[in-house]
């Protein structure tokens, strides 16, 4: 599915990631924690093609393409979703026009036709009670006015839409209460698939309670320190983040 | 260019000019009063004051100098130095600087002030406002205030207007203040009329500059009583990490002008006007702002408030200027208006001139009467309809003064404005 | 040619005229219809007597004119304006026939390309792009279907000039009592030498059943420089109007000055539609229009309502002021408002609310958006009058800067004489943030899409005013004028 060798990237001059290689063959869910700062969220946003990163060195192959040569809706269409840690507002725009919009140019990328507008409904409010969601969640403007619950609710019903083949979870579930933590994870449990595989990027160990992992990894200063399977995770849940770093030094 | 009004009735005061002065006096009869079509000038007419025969202040001194100064000192603070002028002219045997702390000097404008104040005006010719013009030629002294870097000072400045003779009286005077590098200023300035009708066209310029990581606290009591005319110009000029904080509150004086502008000129600079002005009567206060925000990081906040009664007016003018460069600038800008009255009037003009994209700038003006919900609530809890709207005016006029530093001046303040209110018919 | 008896004098006359040039070839039959450059009281006899006009149409004009003479130009606050030469203009020349394209294989293929953006209609785009006559004919029938339902429920729908021959007293009532003839600068020129526009009256308790902007679109034509509209919709009348179309009209005449004038009597409706997109000059500023148009509509009838939407994307320069006189008591003004300014353009615009009757009401939404070097202004005035009690007033002004080289001003002037009154005034400037455009691109939408989508949400509300067919056009437009401007 994915795979990236020696990467590093900066931003502002600042190197952030300082040489990560992960690969995720399809069907696999990889959790990648680390204490704030280790660079998490940067590997998820190199990863989509944020602009202010740079790549320094390394590569990514994606689906047997250079990502990295690849622009941000390009690598979207080519099947790469990033669940925003802070889903971005627009005002105006209704959530459903946007998904249409963005499921369509996906959908003609790949060579398929287009939805038309009853279609899409149809589509997108099967999804909406397949989550568990409220469909007022469609009609609203995109993220505009929503909780924080409703905008990392709002990215699960996105990625169910687009049906991506890798979804980049970054922490998906900070600040979300038990309720809205499950129907985040059993919507990514319900795309689970052969085909389809997850980067779930969270700080805290509840999330994978509900999203059991295939492999952990952990980031501190910009590497992989550790990996390992499922039990990593409760085992770093006990020691805390100071055992990876202090057995690292 | 638009048509401007004649100066004639302000030739006497020629007599007693020479040089630089009569100079910039003709300076301002070329320019003249600004007329009804000049757009800053649409709601504020001068045109009974282009049909006087203005007079200079003479020398003498004033009637009960002593009593309006302890007016003064009761609501300003007894316990601050003063520096008392009048009519513009330092009065060293009423001010009190001996408790000034060291790092700060206050007094009368130095002759070397005065040179360079009139080079400088003469410099810029007519490009000035006429009334900076008319100032400049006639002032009859004023204040230089002075806090070296690191400094902390308080002072309150007062101007005692008086009228002399039967003629109608031009008074001018001119103050600066410069706050050294991250020194700190607090300046209450009150302004006091003695006649019951004066015919005073009272003008004050003031120059305030700030250098880095300063700070200045200037709060305006303007009890002007019925001096006619009271115009301020006040310039306040910014370098990085300063602060600036002026609130004017306006209680008196039948026509009274207020003009503040700012420029920021460095990063990180932040400047605040704020205004109340209670007004009965035919009064009218015209508030006009100039935020110039020149560089990048800069904030800006004017909050301008008005409560009118009878057939007073109000004008509120205010404009942000957010130049190419100054990105990330941060501006804000209010003003209500509050009528009480079928016949009072209020206008407002808040303006926004933006050059730069990455910038957050609002504006939100609102004029009407008081909420007949609220009021309904204040009755509906057994408080009667005077009263209601009383206590609806002063949490009005509070949300202006709750910025102030000194929380014993808010409320000697806040019981001042309690106390004129109950006197405004609502 | 029985079909083609209802065309209008003008309409007639300009066919004579093409016949005339084919047949001849060369257009000196037109020159000796034309009156040369300049402007005087004999200029304006003659336009009045050309026109055939009775005797009242010429003291209105000889009237106006005579004010403007009086007049200076406006003093362009904001705008950066060379000057117009008033006496090189011709005031009367009867619509010359141009050298256009014989076919829309013949148009410039990057016009074609923006029809095609835009969703124009197959059948609407050679009569956009210039192409010769053929395909108005092919709309006559539909015209005139149109036509014969109006005629039926009363309403009157024509050009001006046979307003002025077949509905004087119509004409003489109501023209230039909105917006007087000496109103500004530009409204005293257009009503001294106006040559046509378009005349409605819907009489009393009569609901237009269609958008005139329908009729118009087929029927539009070259109304020149000077087009003079009236409006009047008679006691709980209703009628919706939409004036210009999304495509990029060209034009030689570099001066536009027009006049609009509504009258709405009790309980009637009028909601007036704009899109402008005159052409607004190359990407270095050169050329263009200047559009200064004078727009007024007067609620004379309790609960009347008179609601203005425009979009405005083109011209080189836009200045114009929608207005609406709150006369009758309870009645409603709207003013909802898009103008977009990119490369060198520059737009000063806004509304003039004034309150005189009681409970009058005015919401007032303005979406200013700046790229390139544009200069977008809002200046409106809310006044509400002594009267005036319980009236209220909302606006809400939000700009949208892209790019460091534009600016968006927001000039609103406020003057309330009656303590009944509330005037709320809001207004906030914005950016196209980075993290949205990433977020658009993360979820496989292009960065043009992607502006042309934020910038759309931005306007919502305006455009939501839009009659429906002309919303989705219109949305088209904003995302083609940003073009090129992001990035």
């Amino acid at each position: 599915m994915i795979k990236i060798s020696d990467l590093h990237a900066s931003i502002e001059g600042r190197e952030i990631i300082r040489g990560i290689d992960l690969e995720v063959r399809p069907g696999e869910v990889h959790a990648i924690m680390g204490p704030n700062g280790s660079g998490k969220s940067t590997l998820a946003n190199v990863l989509a093609g944020r602009e202010a990163y740079e790549v320094t060195q390394g590569s990514v192959e994606f689906l047997g393409k250079d990502l990295l040569e690849l622009e941000p809706e390009v690598r979207a269409r080519e099947g790469l979703f990033l669940a925003f840690q802070y889903p971005v507002e627009i005002p105006g725009v209704s959530n459903t026009y946007f998904l249409r919009v963005a499921l369509n140019e996906i959908r003609r990328h790949q060579g398929l036709d287009e939805l038309d507008a009853l279609d899409f409904l149809e589509l997108v409010r099967t999804k909406v009670r397949e989550l568990h969601m409220r469909e007022d969640l469609l009609e609203r403007q995109l993220n505009t006015g929503f909780s924080g619950g409703e905008k990392k609710k709002n990215e699960i019903l996105h990625m169910a839409v687009l049906e991506p083949k890798l979804a980049i979870l970054d922490e998906t579930d900070s600040g979300l209460d038990i309720d809205a933590l499950r129907i985040v994870a059993d919507g990514v449990n319900a795309l689970r698939a052969e085909n389809r595989s997850f980067i779930v990027v969270t700080h805290y160990q509840r999330l994978l309670e509900y999203i059991v992992p295939d492999r952990v990894h952990v980031l501190s200063e910009g590497r992989i320190v550790r990996s390992g399977g499922s039990d990593l995770a409760l085992e770093l849940e006990e020691k805390g983040y100071g055992w990876v770093q202090e057995e690292q030094a | 260019m638009s048509p401007s009004m004649k100066t004639d009735g302000f030739k006497p005061l020629g007599e007693t000019l020479s040089g630089e002065r009569a100079q910039l006096l003709q300076a301002f009869h070329k320019q003249g009063l600004p007329g009804p079509r000049s757009e800053n000038w649409k709601y504020t007419r001068l045109k009974e004051l282009a049909e006087r025969e203005w007079r200079a202040a003479g020398k003498a001194g004033i009637d009960g100098a002593t009593e309006l100064l302890a007016q003064a000192e009761e609501l300003a603070g007894k316990d601050l130095p003063c520096l008392v002028l009048l009519n513009g002219r330092f009065q060293p045997e009423l001010s009190r600087l001996g408790t000034l702390p060291a790092g700060c000097e206050a007094g009368a404008l130095e002759p070397a002030d005065e040179t360079a104040l009139l080079a400088a005006a003469i410099q810029r010719g007519g490009e000035r406002h006429p009334l900076d013009t008319l100032n400049a030629a006639a002032f009859q002294g004023g204040a230089v205030i002075r806090v070296q870097p690191g400094a902390q000072a308080a002072l309150h400045l007062v101007h005692l207007l008086s009228e002399s003779g039967e003629d109608a009286t031009c008074l001018q005077s001119r103050v600066r203040v410069e706050v050294g590098e991250g020194a700190k200023l607090e300046l209450r300035e009150s302004f006091l009329a003695d006649a019951p009708s004066a015919e005073i066209l009272a003008g004050q310029v003031a120059e305030i500059r700030l250098a880095r990581d300063s700070r200045c606290e200037h709060i305006r009591l303007q009890r002007a009583g019925s001096v006619e005319w009271l115009y301020t110009l006040q310039h306040i000029d910014q370098l990085s990490g300063s602060r600036y904080d002026g609130l004017t509150l306006g209680l008196d004086g039948q026509l009274v002008r207020n003009e503040s502008s700012a420029c920021l000129r460095e990063s990180g600079a932040h400047c605040d006007f704020s205004s109340l002005g209670l007004l009965d009567d035919v009064r009218h206060m015209d508030s006009h702002t100039w935020m110039d925000h020149a560089v990048p990081s800069c904030t800006s906040g004017q909050n301008f408030r008005s409560v009118l009664a009878d057939r007073s007016r109000s004008v509120y003018s205010g404009h942000i200027l957010v130049r190419q460069d100054a990105q990330l600038t941060d501006a804000v800008q209010d003003s209500k208006a509050l009528l009480l009255s079928a016949e009072a009037r209020a206008n407002a003009r808040p303006q926004l001139e933006i050059y730069a994209d990455d910038v957050k700038c609002t504006h939100g003006s609102t004029v009407g009467s008081l909420e007949e919900e609220q009021l309904f609530y204040l009755r509906s809890r057994g408080i009667d309809s005077v009263r209601a709207r009383q206590l609806l005016v002063r949490a009005f006029c509070a949300e202006v003064l709750e910025s102030l530093s000194d929380s014993s001046f808010r409320e000697r303040l806040e019981t001042l404005v309690g106390e004129r209110m109950e006197n405004i018919h609502g | 040619m029985s079909d083609k008896t209802h065309l209008s004098e003008d309409e007639q006359h300009l066919e004579d005229l093409t016949n005339a040039d084919y047949k001849y070839g060369f257009v000196t039959d037109i020159e000796s219809d034309s009156l040369p450059p300049g402007l005087d009281e004999e200029v304006i006899a003659a336009i009045s007597a050309k026109k055939n006009e009775p005797p009242f149409m010429l003291e209105f004009r000889l009237r106006a004119f005579r004010k403007w003479q009086q007049m200076e130009e406006p003093d362009w606050a904001k705008l950066k304006i060379d000057p117009v030469d008033y006496q090189a203009i011709s005031y009367f020349s009867a619509p010359k026939k141009k050298d256009g394209p014989k076919s829309l294989d013949e148009v410039d293929p990057e016009l074609l390309e923006t029809f095609e953006k835009l969703g124009i209609p197959l059948g609407e785009r050679e009569r956009l792009a210039g192409v010769a006559v053929d395909a108005v004919f092919d709309s006559v029938s539909v015209a005139t279907t149109f036509k014969e339902k109006l005629t039926e429920l009363g309403i009157i729908f024509c050009p001006i000039s046979e307003a002025v021959q077949n509905h004087p007293e119509l004409v003489r009532k109501y023209l230039g009592s909105v917006v007087p003839t000496g109103d500004n600068f530009f409204s005293a020129l257009n009503s001294a030498v106006f040559s046509d526009g378009s005349f409605v009256y819907i009489p009393k308790g009569v609901r237009c059943p269609m958008e005139l902007s329908t009729y118009f679109r087929i029927n539009a034509q070259n109304t020149g420089q000077f087009e003079r509209t009236l409006i009047i919709a008679d006691e709980g009348a209703q009628v919706s109007y939409l004036e210009g179309c999304t495509a990029p009209m060209r034009d030689e005449n570099q001066l536009h000055a027009a006049v609009v004038e509504l009258v709405a009597l009790d309980e009637a409706k009028i909601k007036y539609s704009t899109v402008q997109n005159w052409y607004p000059g190359d990407k270095n500023g050169k050329g263009g229009i200047y559009n200064f148009v004078t727009k007024r509509g007067l609620c004379a009838g309790r609960a009347s309502r008179i609601s203005w939407t425009q979009v405005e994307t083109g011209s080189a320069i836009t200045w114009k002021y929608p207005g609406c006189i709150l006369k009758g008591d309870d009645s409603v003004g709207e003013f909802y408002s898009v103008a977009l300014t990119n490369n060198f353009q520059q737009a000063d615009t806004g509304t003039k609310m004034v309150h005189i009757g009681k409970n009058t009401s005015s919401t007032v939404i303005s979406k200013g958006i700046s790229a390139g070097q544009g200069q977008n202004t809002y200046r409106g005035l809310v006044e509400i009058h002594r009267g005036a009690e319980g009236a209220r007033n909302f606006s809400q002004c939000d700009s949208m800067l892209m790019g460091d080289r534009c600016g968006a001003h927001t000039f609103p002037y406020i003057d309330v004489r009656n303590p009944k009154a509330k005037v709320e005034h809001e207004a906030t400037t914005s950016k196209i943030s980075e993290d949205q455009i990433f977020f658009c691109q993360q979820r496989g939408i292009d960065l043009e899409e992607a502006v042309s989508m934020i910038v759309n949400g931005f306007c919502k509300e305006v455009m939501s005013e839009l009659p429906m067919e002309f919303a989705v056009e219109a949305q088209k437009l904003l995302g083609v004028s940003l073009e090129g401007s992001v990035g």
